[in-house]
């Protein structure tokens, strides 16, 4: 399933303490057809989502202040419903396994190909599309 | 370099039952866990450098912590091979430590930001700038030095003035040290090109960002140029809106200094025009103003598309003014059938066209629309002097605007294939083949090729995209159009096929589909990696410390360990010097005998010697046949070497020539039948060997890995030497290039030294490569002697192509290179 213009577009959050990431990510997205928005600090990330949730939300792990592990278990708690990918360059198979305890649909190690986080958010996205029409 | 692996190699080898040698055995196995651990590293090291160079191709999304980790690991493994180099030759090679910690300190400051010890240069030459010294040189001298260096275009000569060379000064005194180094610079420019005249340009930056430049010219004399340095930043200072700060220090200042071109037409090239009326052109053009005096009022406009075949959509010709020659030497007021010359165009359009594409290139390599400025003199291919981003240009076509961005539609031509550097390009298909020239290859036209062959990385410097039928994103090519930044498709089965040549069509490289029509967006997508992009920057500085190789020619004498300047001159250096440690074990007290070294008892007279370092030969003492020969990649080269009409018995074809240059060896080396000097020996394993062959004055390295899992193979070789006269010795060289790019090797020549790698290759090839190889290396043996002219070399190509067999075969390809 793909976006277009009759159904609304699912809204995207991005955290990345890295400008370039989300700097990449957020017209590869839009180009895609979604709506997105990125962010370099937890906080600010979270203010918006506490503001108006998110259909997905795609986090760094490793970042100042509130790293993704909190920032992802205050999005569960905000909206259970809401779809978590977790980035990062510090793969291990401990952190692989906490963020899936927390409710994360996957796991993505930095540095990914942009066809691979698209088909991650394709993934998620029908079983986000299935849940709500279960 | 080589990618070598010696995973099959047990770490003990098997108990010798001769007790006597048993401290030589555990000397042996010491050494070449030390020797192990150089190849191993080099392998982790040239696959971290493999890895850190694809992010160039704008297919990863990566960051800051990921350079950091792939450097900082880079940096442990080569600390490793020197360590290792050193343990293994008595600590011969100490120097090595102080280049290594000198590099990684560079990395270091560069991870840090900092800017290292080469910000504290006040002058640099043109021709050394890189686009990541932008931060020195302004973005002026780092765009034009990108565009000369890289794609070649002709750019005047001349140097930049760093921020460091105007640190220390207190206007109106530029200070001490920049007069000198000013002074050193214009002297030379006037020596090695008689420069007449320069042009100044100097930026100055506020703490805001805020830019202004000013400009002067000078004749070309050190004192002139001095003032025109002082006034054009007095001017670029005044024109500040703002106060300046009162501190100077918080002023930064560079400039760049270049040769005026010879009178001419001048113009200047906007590649994303904006049509009257501040619309941008739909479908988008590029549009070239040219002018034959100053006045703007006689300048002619000319809009062309901005894929091949760039096509003249609309020219706006001006009346020339009275007092100019035109371009073809005529004046404005002669008559052509009653009609003044005055109102001819100044560009014809295969001008405009090769205008054109060298802009669009241009475009390419540094990723956003441009202005250039250049200069036509009469009769001579265009000189850019003048480069720099359109959206800084107040005319800029508005980029917000979507109006233009769909292009037409066409037919999917071909889908398929792995994408070596994404992007999106427009252009006519022409079919490529090896040994095509790439100056015959049209600016911003499609290359289509059967494989993606290294031969074609001068081309990519012109195309506008490649696409290849066999090959892929690891290979030497995919390295080559990421540095270019050409959108490429590599392993895109029956491509010739499929793209007809002639035919206008794009390529995307995302989707992995070329397209007919011209159809590519003129504005990137957004999320490619830019070349404005700091990362982008960091990364290619990053990769100019670890990945550039400097030092080739081993048997140079500046191949020394004082002169690496890069992690990647590091491991070469060790890797050779650990190999020709071990081949020389003898003359330095080690001794072959008791480490095991075992002669190979072959049907030709060849004295070789085999260390088994891990099941490379059935157990046993004495000499080794080669049947007992167990290790894959040496069994094969020696089949080679054995093989039927390929060892040359005939003394020498030695003529006056030949004495004379090699005066300083011995007649007996020079004239005597198969001569062997030094020592030959193979290191080998069961899926490994590295082999160095002294023939005569010949000397031949083989450094293969071949098992069944084909990522993993890889071949080294080199060849080097003669006692021809150069001449000779280049055209054996050239003899070489030619067989082993058959193969697909990627074979690079300096002089007579030729070295040839390939990577990733079958197995079953990769045993026929090495039998060729083995074949090769007996027929070469003082080849080099008789080859009196390019006809002789020729000749004996077609024989040695008859005597293997290979001259009813066509040639290879499907690999990539190392």
């Amino acid at each position: 399933m793909s976006p277009d213009d009759k159904t609304p577009r699912l809204r995207i959050l991005v955290l990345d303490d890295e400008p370039i990431v989300v700097k990449r990510l957020k017209p590869a997205f839009e180009k895609a057809g979604y709506e997105a928005e990125t962010f370099t600090d937890s906080e600010s990330a979270l203010a918006r989502f506490m503001e108006k949730p998110f259909d997905i939300v795609i986090t760094d792990l490793k970042m100042e202040g509130m790293d993704g592990m909190a920032f992802l278990e205050q999005v569960k708690t905000r909206s259970p419903g809401t779809g978590c990918i977790v980035i990062t360059g510090f793969a291990t198979l401990d952190t692989a396994k906490e963020s899936f305890h927390k409710g994360a649909f996957d796991f993505v190690a930095k540095p990914f190909k942009l066809a691979n986080i698209m088909e991650v958010v394709g993934r998620l996205e029908s079983a986000l599309a299935e849940r709500h029409d279960g | 370099m080589t990618a070598s692996r010696l995973d099959d190699a047990p770490s003990e080898r098997p108990e010798d039952t001769d007790r006597s040698t048993k401290p030589g055995i555990e000397a042996a196995r010491s050494l070449f866990s030390k020797f192990r651990t150089i190849l191993d590293s080099n392998t982790a090291i040239l696959t971290a450098i493999a890895g850190m160079e694809s992010m160039l191709g704008g297919e990863y999304i990566f960051d800051r912590a990921f350079l950091e980790k792939s450097a900082r690991e880079i940096a442990d493994l080569t600390h490793r091979t020197v360590y290792a180099l050193n343990a293994m030759t008595g600590n011969r090679f100490v120097a090595l430590y102080d280049r290594f910690a000198a590099i990684g300190a560079e990395i270091e400051d560069i991870l840090a930001g900092r800017e290292g010890m080469g910000a504290e240069t006040l002058i640099l030459p043109l021709r050394e700038i890189r686009l990541e010294d932008r931060g020195m040189t302004g973005d002026a001298a780092a765009a034009l030095a990108e565009i000369a260096g890289r794609l070649e275009l002709a750019a005047p000569d001349g140097f930049a003035v760093t921020e460091a060379g105007w640190r220390e000064a207190v206007l109106p005194n530029v200070g001490a040290a920049l007069e000198r180094a000013v002074a050193e610079a214009v002297v030379d420019l006037y020596v090695r090109r008689g420069s007449k005249f320069l042009s100044v340009e100097t930026e100055a930056v506020l703490p805001d960002g805020e830019i202004r430049r000013g400009r002067s010219n000078a004749s070309c004399e050190a004192g002139q140029v001095v003032n025109a340095l002082r006034q054009s930043l007095e001017e670029a200072m005044a024109a500040f809106a703002g106060p300046v700060p009162d501190n100077a220090d918080a002023v930064r200042a560079r400039s760049l200094v270049l040769e005026i071109p010879e009178d001419g037409p001048r113009g200047e090239i906007r590649t994303l025009a904006r049509r009257d009326g501040g619309r941008r052109s739909c479908p988008p053009l590029l549009e070239i103003r040219v002018r034959l005096g100053d006045a703007a009022d006689s300048q002619d406009r000319y809009f062309v598309k901005r894929s091949h075949p760039y096509a003249l959509r609309e020219s706006r010709i001006a009346p020339k003014p009275l007092n100019r020659p035109l371009p073809n030497g005529k004046s404005p007021v002669d008559l052509i059938d009653r009609i003044l010359l005055r109102g001819s165009a100044v560009l014809l359009p295969d001008q405009c066209a090769a205008l054109a594409g060298a802009a669009m290139a241009a475009e390419r390599l540094l990723g956003e629309p441009l202005l250039l400025r250049f200069a036509k003199p009469h009769g001579e291919e265009a000189i850019f002097y003048g480069v720099r981003p359109l959206a800084a240009d107040p005319d800029a076509p508005d980029w917000t605007s979507e109006a233009c961005e769909a292009g037409e539609d066409g037919d999917i031509l071909l889908r398929g294939g792995a994408p070596a550097c994404l992007g999106a390009a427009s252009g006519t298909i022409i079919h490529v083949r090896e040994g095509d020239k790439a100056e015959d290859f049209p600016y911003g036209a499609l290359a289509v090729a059967r494989s993606a062959s290294p031969q074609f990385a001068p081309l990519l410097k012109r195309a506008a995209g490649m696409v290849a039928e066999v090959g892929d994103a690891a290979g030497h090519l995919a390295a080559v159009a990421r540095e270019f930044r050409v959108p490429a498709l590599f392993g895109a089965k029956d491509a010739l096929a499929a793209l007809p040549q002639g035919l206008e069509a794009t390529l995307d490289a995302e989707a992995r589909t070329v397209t007919r029509g011209a159809s590519a967006p003129a504005r990137p997508s957004g999320w490619e990696l830019s070349p404005a992009d700091p990362e982008y920057l960091l990364l290619r500085r990053l990769l100019q410390r670890i990945s550039s190789l400097s030092m080739i020619d081993p048997q140079a004498k500046t191949f020394t360990a004082q002169n690496c300047r890069s992690f990647h001159d590091i491991i070469h250096f060790a890797h050779e010097n650990a190999v020709e440690y071990l081949a020389t074990m003898r003359a330095v007290g080690t001794g072959r005998g008791a480490i095991g070294a075992r002669p190979l008892d072959l049907p030709t007279p060849l004295d070789l010697r085999l260390l088994d370092i891990g099941g490379a030969v059935l157990p046993g003492s004495g000499s080794v046949s080669l049947d007992a020969v167990r290790s894959r990649p040496l069994a094969a080269f020696l089949r080679g070497v054995c093989a039927p009409g390929m060892w040359d018995q005939t003394p020498a074809n030695l003529g006056i020539g030949d004495i004379l240059s090699g005066m300083d060896k011995s007649f007996a080396a020079l004239s005597g039948k198969a001569a062997y000097a030094g020592e030959n020996l193979a290191i080998a394993a069961k899926s490994y060997c590295n082999i160095s062959l002294r023939l005569g004055y010949h000397f031949s390295v083989l450094d293969a890995y071949l098992s069944e899992n084909a990522s993993k193979n890889s071949i080294y070789f080199r060849f080097v030497g003669g006692v021809a006269p150069i001449a000779a010795r280049a055209r054996r060289a050239s003899f070489l290039r030619n067989i082993l790019a058959r193969f697909d090797f990627k074979v690079e020549v300096q002089g007579d030294l030729v070295v040839a790698r390939l990577k990733m290759i079958e197995p079953g090839r990769e045993e026929r490569i090495l039998f060729i190889l083995g074949q090769l290396t007996a027929f070469t043996r003082q080849r080099d002697t008789g080859l009196l002219s390019d006809a002789d070399a020729a000749a004996l190509e077609n024989a040695f192509l008859s005597a293997a067999g290979l001259d009813a075969e066509p040639r290879e390809g499907g690999a990539s290179h190392v």
